[in-house]
């Protein structure tokens, strides 16, 4: 299977022409589904009988804990694909994934934390997702790390694309143990963030949410490309003419 | 040109980090020749010897052992004999200890003993000696006792001369005529110049266009 | 070339490393002990105190001793030029990587291990607990090498070097800690440790299958 060589200049150049195409449907495909899901959701839904309000933000939370870990298996994919292919696209969707999971992660244990405080009266708990969550932040942290160490941005990839097919084998040992550990610990059975069974009226705000967030995911993903795309072809005769056309 | 044995370079591009270091370049190596890849430093020849030797994937341009694509070439590794300019030597270990790791773990078969192959660079009198009280010059004959040790049609060597004193680089000089005379393919990275009984053919680095 | 032979030259290169230059070999030994010895310093002499987190403190000391001696594993060899000549040679570097988590087992790991009864009785360990703490580490350790000889050779020669390593193992290195250390916390209340073995006993399995290959990806990305 030889499709690196493939056209290669042409291939990257038809992504970043792709990625400008296709950039502003996304972005208006994700303000129209958050607007729809955060007024179904902070103002349409039903009030949980037992939290009250402030159950909402669970329409970001769980939305953006999902995507955490979604976007971790596209970069550890991507990353496969790039060692074993050796394809400088697939290097390139890893790379830029990395940020953004780590924000969506970010996000999901900010708003854990927010979610938590009228609950059990405290910014933090050792709660088993949470955790995962924060143990999930600290590898990403880490394939971000490996992709600045080196000096050589292909190189940089294919380092965070190991160190995330590590830590893909991990994650699940990882959430096992810190399930574990947190039942030992807490003694009771309640897990605070148990799904509920969501009635249908809830549940289609999530899931509107969690369309949105895959929608701006994908926006965001697509601009990050452009610019990794732009750095990988810096030699390249239709990078030149670019920034001449722009008067950089 | 015989196309069919020996190495064949076509094409052959890298860019590493911000510069394309060398583009459409091109060259034959076939057997008892000898090929001096000439450049300055920093000119690209250590990475131009690394992608050869298969360390570092092209980004462009093919690379033929023996008609064969080198990364099909499954036995490529054992015919070849490759001399960094880092020399691969423990400072804690002799060079006897050194030796025989690599031996051991290497593909390349061995045809000589260690301790011959160390006396034919001249090197048998501080073969025991840690590493590490080595001179440089010492430290390089035990590194080019490899091409001794090792039975490998394919030489390449990056600044093999270095540290050497007058007679040591005659001596290493003959050693590479011999491999020559015998059918071997040496490629050497140096931005001196060198004496051979064999016509060299020179492939320039920094006249490559970018 | 058997595999057992190129491993045990592997093991045997970094013990005369080791005996060569026995200061350096000492070094995380005496990490281990100092950690320990933080905690009393810390957290006061009460004897009921320190008995309850006495393997916790040693576990933990032992993960950071483990995760810091893992830098020196490939940067002398990377530094030297010594990686590239096995890459180039053709040298079998999943078998590489494997003796080398062998060797920095048996010259950090298992003495950490001997050297955690003494320390761990100093922090008023219950002695009957001595044998799961043993068991645990001996198990745990096995498993750190592995997956750190991996990590090792991914950041070998980078810059933020022994930090870097520390920060990117130390995330992969909790599911061991976690049943490491409430294995004894289980011992002491009299529970059976016989799962948290089991798992760790499987953790080394898929660290002893898994990581080889892991180590060679990095190694060839290091060298390229």
């Amino acid at each position: 299977m030889n499709f690196a060589f493939l056209h290669k200049y042409a291939a990257l150049m038809h992504c970043y022409r792709l990625s400008r195409a296709l950039t502003p449907w996304l972005a208006g495909a994700s303000v129209l589904l958050f607007a729809w899901g955060l007024v179904g959701g902070l103002l349409l839904a039903p009030a949980d009988y037992q939290q009250g309000d402030s159950f909402r933000i669970m329409y970001v939370h769980v939305p953006a804990a999902w995507m955490s870990m979604f976007v971790y298996m596209a970069m550890a994919v991507a990353g496969g694909v790039a060692l074993i292919w050796k394809l400088k696209i697939a290097e390139i969707v890893s790379r830029a994934c990395a940020p953004l999971g780590a924000s969506f992660t970010f996000l999901a244990l900010v708003t854990g934390s927010i979610w938590g405080k009228p609950m059990w009266g405290t910014w933090w708990v050792w709660d088993a997702r949470l955790t995962s969550e924060l143990i999930l932040l600290f590898l990403y942290l880490g394939v971000i790390a490996l992709h600045g160490a080196l000096d050589d941005r292909r190189a940089g990839a294919r380092a965070g694309a190991v160190l995330a097919l590590i830590g893909v084998v991990n994650i699940p040992i990882i959430h096992y143990s810190v399930e574990w550990w947190s039942t030992l610990h807490q003694g009771s059975t309640v897990t605070k963030f148990a799904k509920p069974s969501i009635h249908i009226d809830m549940l289609i705000p999530l899931l509107v949410m969690i369309s949105a967030f895959q929608c701006y995911f994908a926006w965001t993903l697509l601009v990050r490309m452009r610019s990794e795309i732009l750095a990988y072809d810096r030699n390249a005769s239709w990078v030149r003419e670019l920034s001449r056309e722009h008067g950089a | 040109m015989n196309h069919d044995s020996g190495l064949a370079v076509r094409g052959l591009r890298v860019e590493r980090g911000e510069r394309v270091l060398f583009d459409a370049l091109s060259f034959d190596a076939p057997p008892a020749s000898l090929v001096h890849l000439q450049g300055a430093n920093g000119s690209g020849k250590t990475t131009l010897l690394k992608t050869l030797a298969g360390l570092v994937t092209p980004d462009a341009g093919e690379i033929h052992w023996r008609g064969e694509r080198l990364t099909r070439a499954a036995d490529f590794r054992a015919m070849l004999n490759y001399i960094g300019h880092q020399g691969g030597l423990n400072a804690e270990l002799d060079a006897i200890e050194n030796l025989d790791f690599i031996a051991t773990l290497c593909a390349a078969p061995r045809r000589a003993t260690i301790v011959a192959a160390l006396k034919a660079l001249d090197a048998a009198a501080f073969a025991e000696r840690p590493v590490r009280y080595l001179s440089a010059g010492q430290r390089q004959r035990v590194t080019l006792a490899r091409l001794i040790l090792f039975e490998a049609p394919l030489w390449m060597l990056d600044e093999p001369f270095t540290a050497l004193d007058h007679a040591s680089r005659a001596l290493v000089e003959s050693i590479i005529d011999a491999h020559v005379d015998s059918g071997g393919t040496v490629l050497i990275a140096t931005h001196q110049a060198f004496a051979s009984r064999h016509a060299i053919r020179v492939v320039p680095l920094s006249d490559t266009p970018p | 070339m058997k595999p057992f032979t190129i491993i045990a030259a592997v093991v045997r290169r970094e013990m005369l490393r080791a005996v060569r230059n026995q200061a350096e070999a000492l070094y995380p030994l005496l990490f281990f002990a100092l950690c320990v010895l933080m905690f009393p310093f810390a957290l006061g002499t009460d004897s009921a105190l320190l008995s309850r987190v006495a393997a916790g403190v040693v576990w933990v000391a032992a993960l950071l001793a483990s995760a810091l001696s893992l830098e020196s594993l490939f940067r002398a060899d990377y530094a030297d030029g010594t990686l590239e000549v096995l890459v180039v040679g053709g040298a079998s570097l999943p078998l590489l990587g494997l003796g080398k988590a062998v060797a920095h087992w048996l010259l950090s790991g298992l003495p950490v291990l001997l050297l955690s009864i003494p320390l761990g009785l100093s922090l008023e360990l219950q002695p009957a607990l001595l044998g799961t703490l043993l068991a645990t580490l001996a198990l745990g350790g096995v498993c750190m090498s592995l997956i750190g000889a991996a990590i090792s050779a991914l950041t070998v020669g980078l810059r933020g070097g022994g930090l870097l390593l520390a920060m990117l193992i130390l995330p992969l290195y909790i599911p061991v800690l976690i049943f490491g250390a409430s294995a004894t916390a289980n011992a002491a209340l009299g529970l059976p440790v016989a799962g948290e073995l089991y798992f760790l006993a499987g953790l080394v399995v898929l660290a002893l299958t898994l990581t080889p290959w892991a180590t060679a990806a990095a190694l060839r990305i290091r060298m390229s």
